[in-house]
C-alpha cells in the first residue's frame, strides 16, 4: 500500500520540474516535453486519489488527460516543424518579433 | 518498489532538464513516463499504467523524437543564464509548496482519505473505466474526441505546404 | 513440484514461479536462436540452395547444421567489439539491450498451456497470472516499447543511414500501432474481456460444427490488419525499412559488429516468437485443441507450440518470397488501408453485437 502523502509529494516534485522546465530552457521541444511532464504529474494525482478514494471517474479523467495530451502534442509538434520552416530554428528566443 | 519507481521518475524528469543533447533528454523523459506506470500499477491501477506506456511512450515520445530527428536541429542552447526566469520558476515552485502544505496537507479530507483507502483492495479494470467513461462521463468523452479531431485538423493545416 | 519446492526451502508458489521465468525466457531465447539457423536452411530451400549444413558438434555430429547458431555465438564473441569514435558511447551500449528487453517481456502475458491444479494448488502456464489487470493491454504497451531499441541505436551511431532508418521505424510505428490496437479491441468486445485467458477461453468448442470457434472465422478482415501490423511491428520484410540494406546500406544497426549486433539480430528473432505468439493466441485460439473438449496440459502446450512456429515459419516464408516495399508506400498502406480496414472491422462487430449476435 503506496501512503497518499509519498505519491502526492513525488506529483508535486514531477510539476515543479515541468515548471522550472517551461521557464528556463529555450528549445520549444523541451518545453513541449515539459508541459506534458506537468501533465503527467495531475494524471499522477488523479489516479492518486481514485485509488484512495474507490471511485473510478478519476481514472476516467486521467484517461481523458491523456487524449488531450496527445492533442497538444500533435498541435505543438505541428507548430515546431512550420517555425523551423519559416524561422530555421527552434529557439524560443529567436522568435520574440511579431512580424515574421 | 516505490521508492525505485519514485527514482526513475524524478531522475528521469531532471536528466531532461538539465540535459543539453535534446535526443538525450527526450529519452530521459521516456524513463519518466515508464517510472510513472510503474507508480500507476503500484497504485493498483494497471489499466492506468498499460494506458501511459501506450499513449506516452508509444505514440507521444516516438513523434516528439521523429520531429527531433527529422528537423536534426545542433544549435546549441546559449549557455548564458536566464536569471529572471530562473528566479521566477523558483519563486513559483515556492509559492506551489506552500499552498500545497497550507491547503491540502492540513485538510481534513486528505487524513480521511488516506484512512479510507487502505479499505480499498480491488484493483481497476478495463470494464469498470469503460462503463465509468461511457455511463456518467459521455461528454467529457465526446469533448475529448472533438478536441483530438480539431487537433488533428490543426496539425495537417499548420504543416501542410500547400493545402 | 510440491518436492522440489521442499527441497530448495520455498513455497511451490515461488518455486513454480521461477520455472516458468526459466522456461519462458530460456525456451523464446533458444527458440529464436535456432530460428536464425531455420531462416537461413529456409531461405535455402527458397532459392533452390543447401544452406548452412557444415556446423557440427565436436567436428562430427552434423545434425543437418543444427550446430549453426552455436558456431554464430561463438564467432560473435570473438570478434574486435567496435564502437565508432562519434558515436554517443553510453546509448551506443544501452541500445542493443533496449532491443532485447521487450522482445522478452511480451511474451510474459501470453498462456502457453492450460491451467491446471495439483496438491490443491491451482498453476498457470503463464508468467502473468491470469486476472493481473493488464491483459493484453500488456503486449501492446511492450509493444510500444521496442521501437526505442531501433530509435537509440540509429540516433547514437551518428550514422546518416542509421538516423534514416530510424526515423522510419518510428514513423512507421506511430501508424502501425493504431489499427493494430483497433483489430485487438474487436476482440475484447467478442470475448466480453481483455485477458488473454479469457479470449483463449472464448475460442472454445466449434463454429457451425465443421470448424474451431476461432477467432480467425469471426473476425477475418481484424485478422488481416493485425497480420500485416505485425510484419511492421517486427521491421521483418515486406516492411523491413529501417534496415533496408538496398537502400541504407543496414539502416540502423549498420555501425554495430560482434556480440551487440547479435544481441539487436537476436532480439528481432525474439520479437517474431513474441508476434507469433500473439497470433496464435488472439486468432487461433492458443492452447485450445480444434474438436477436443477438454485437452491435457501436455497436448494444450503441444497446440500452442505448433501454431506458434507455424506462424514463425509464415515469417520466415514472406521473407523469402515477397518484395519489399517502399517508404512512402508503405504509409500510405498504413493509413489510407489499414487504419480503415480495422475500423470498418470494428463498426462492423460493434452493429452486430448490438443486432445481438
Amino acid at each position: 500500500m503506496v501512503s497518499l502523502n509519498a505519491v502526492l509529494l513525488i506529483s508535486f516534485l514531477l510539476f515543479s520540474i515541468g515548471i522550472a522546465g517551461v521557464l528556463i530552457r529555450r528549445n520549444a521541444l523541451i518545453i513541449l516535453m515539459c508541459v506534458e511532464l506537468m501533465l503527467n504529474a495531475a494524471n499522477l494525482n488523479f489516479i492518486a486519489f481514485a485509488r484512495h478514494n474507490g471511485s473510478v471517474a478519476g481514472q476516467a479523467f486521467a484517461l481523458l488527460v491523456m487524449g488531450f495530451a496527445a492533442a497538444e502534442v500533435a498541435v505543438g509538434l505541428a507548430l515546431v516543424v512550420a517555425l523551423y520552416r519559416r524561422r530555421d530554428t527552434v529557439q524560443v528566443d529567436d522568435i520574440n518579433l511579431l512580424k515574421g | 518498489m516505490f521508492i525505485t519507481f519514485a527514482l526513475i521518475t524524478l531522475l528521469g524528469a531532471l536528466g531532461m532538464l538539465l540535459q543539453k543533447n535534446v535526443v538525450v533528454a527526450g529519452l530521459c523523459m521516456v524513463a519518466a513516463f515508464f517510472g510513472v506506470a510503474g507508480l500507476f500499477v503500484l497504485l493498483a491501477n494497471p489499466v492506468a499504467a498499460a494506458l501511459q506506456i501506450i499513449v506516452y511512450t508509444g505514440a507521444i515520445m516516438v513523434l516528439v523524437l521523429f520531429v527531433i530527428m527529422m528537423l536534426n536541429s545542433h544549435e546549441e542552447e546559449a549557455g548564458a543564464a536566464r536569471p529572471v526566469q530562473r528566479w521566477l520558476s523558483l519563486a513559483l515552485i515556492a509559492v506551489l509548496a506552500f499552498a500545497a502544505v497550507k491547503l491540502v496537507l492540513a485538510s481534513a479530507g486528505l487524513n480521511a482519505l488516506a484512512v479510507k483507502g487502505a479499505e480499498m483492495p480491488q484493483a481497476m479494470t478495463l470494464q469498470k473505466v469503460g462503463t465509468t467513461l461511457f455511463a456518467d462521463h459521455l461528454l467529457g468523452f465526446e469533448v475529448a474526441g472533438l478536441v483530438l479531431l480539431a487537433a488533428m485538423i490543426g496539425a495537417v493545416a499548420l504543416t501542410k505546404r500547400n493545402l | 513440484m510440491d518436492k522440489l519446492a521442499s527441497l530448495l526451502h520455498t513455497s511451490p508458489a515461488i518455486a513454480w514461479m521461477v520455472a516458468k521465468l526459466v522456461i519462458v525466457f530460456a525456451g523464446v531465447f533458444s527458440l529464436a536462436a535456432v530460428w536464425t539457423w531455420v531462416e537461413r536452411r529456409g531461405s535455402a530451400m527458397i532459392q533452390d540452395r543447401i544452406g548452412p549444413n557444415r556446423a557440427a558438434l565436436f567436428g562430427k555430429i552434423k545434425i543437418i547444421g543444427l550446430a549453426q547458431p552455436l558456431a554464430d555465438g561463438i564467432k560473435f564473441f570473438f570478434k574486435e567489439d567496435l564502437v565508432p569514435h562519434d558515436a554517443n558511447k553510453g546509448l551506443f551500449w544501452l541500445a542493443p539491450f533496449l532491443a532485447l528487453v521487450p522482445a522478452l517481456m511480451g511474451f510474459a502475458v501470453i498462456p502457453f498451456g492450460r491451467s491446471f491444479v495439483s496438491g490443491g494448488q491451482e498453476y498457470h502456464l503463464a508468467l502473468l497470472d491470469p486476472g493481473n489487470g493488464m491483459g493484453l493491454l500488456y503486449p501492446l504497451a511492450i509493444g510500444g516499447m521496442a521501437v526505442y531499441g531501433v530509435l537509440v541505436a540509429a540516433w547514437s551511431s551518428n550514422n546518416k543511414w542509421s538516423i534514416l532508418g530510424g526515423m522510419r521505424s518510428s514513423a512507421a510505428m506511430v501508424s502501425y500501432e493504431i489499427g493494430m490496437s483497433l483489430a485487438v479491441v474487436a476482440l475484447f468486445m467478442r470475448a466480453g474481456g481483455y485477458d488473454p485467458s479469457e479470449i483463449i477461453t472464448a475460442q472454445g468448442g466449434t463454429l457451425w460444427k465443421v470448424l474451431p470457434n476461432w477467432n480467425i472465422f469471426h473476425q477475418p478482415l481484424g485478422f488481416i490488419v493485425f497480420f500485416t501490423c505485425m510484419f511492421a511491428e517486427t521491421n521483418r520484410l515486406p516492411f523491413d525499412f529501417a534496415e533496408g540494406e538496398s537502400e541504407i546500406v543496414a539502416g540502423f544497426n549498420t555501425e554495430y559488429g560482434s556480440m551487440k549486433f547479435s544481441l539487436l539480430a537476436l532480439s528481432e528473432y525474439c520479437h517474431l516468437m513474441t508476434a507469433s505468439a500473439l497470433m496464435a493466441t488472439l486468432y487461433f485460439g492458443g492452447w485450445q485443441v480444434p474438436f477436443v473438449q477438454d485437452p491435457s496440459v501436455m497436448l494444450s502446450v503441444l497446440s500452442f507450440l505448433v501454431k506458434m512456429l507455424f506462424f514463425a515459419w509464415v515469417f520466415v516464408w514472406i521473407r523469402w518470397t515477397l518484395p519489399r516495399f517502399r517508404y512512402d508506400q508503405l504509409m500510405h498502406l498504413g493509413w489510407k488501408a489499414m487504419l480503415p480496414m480495422s475500423m470498418v472491422n470494428l463498426v462492423f462487430h460493434a452493429w452486430r453485437m448490438s443486432q445481438g449476435h
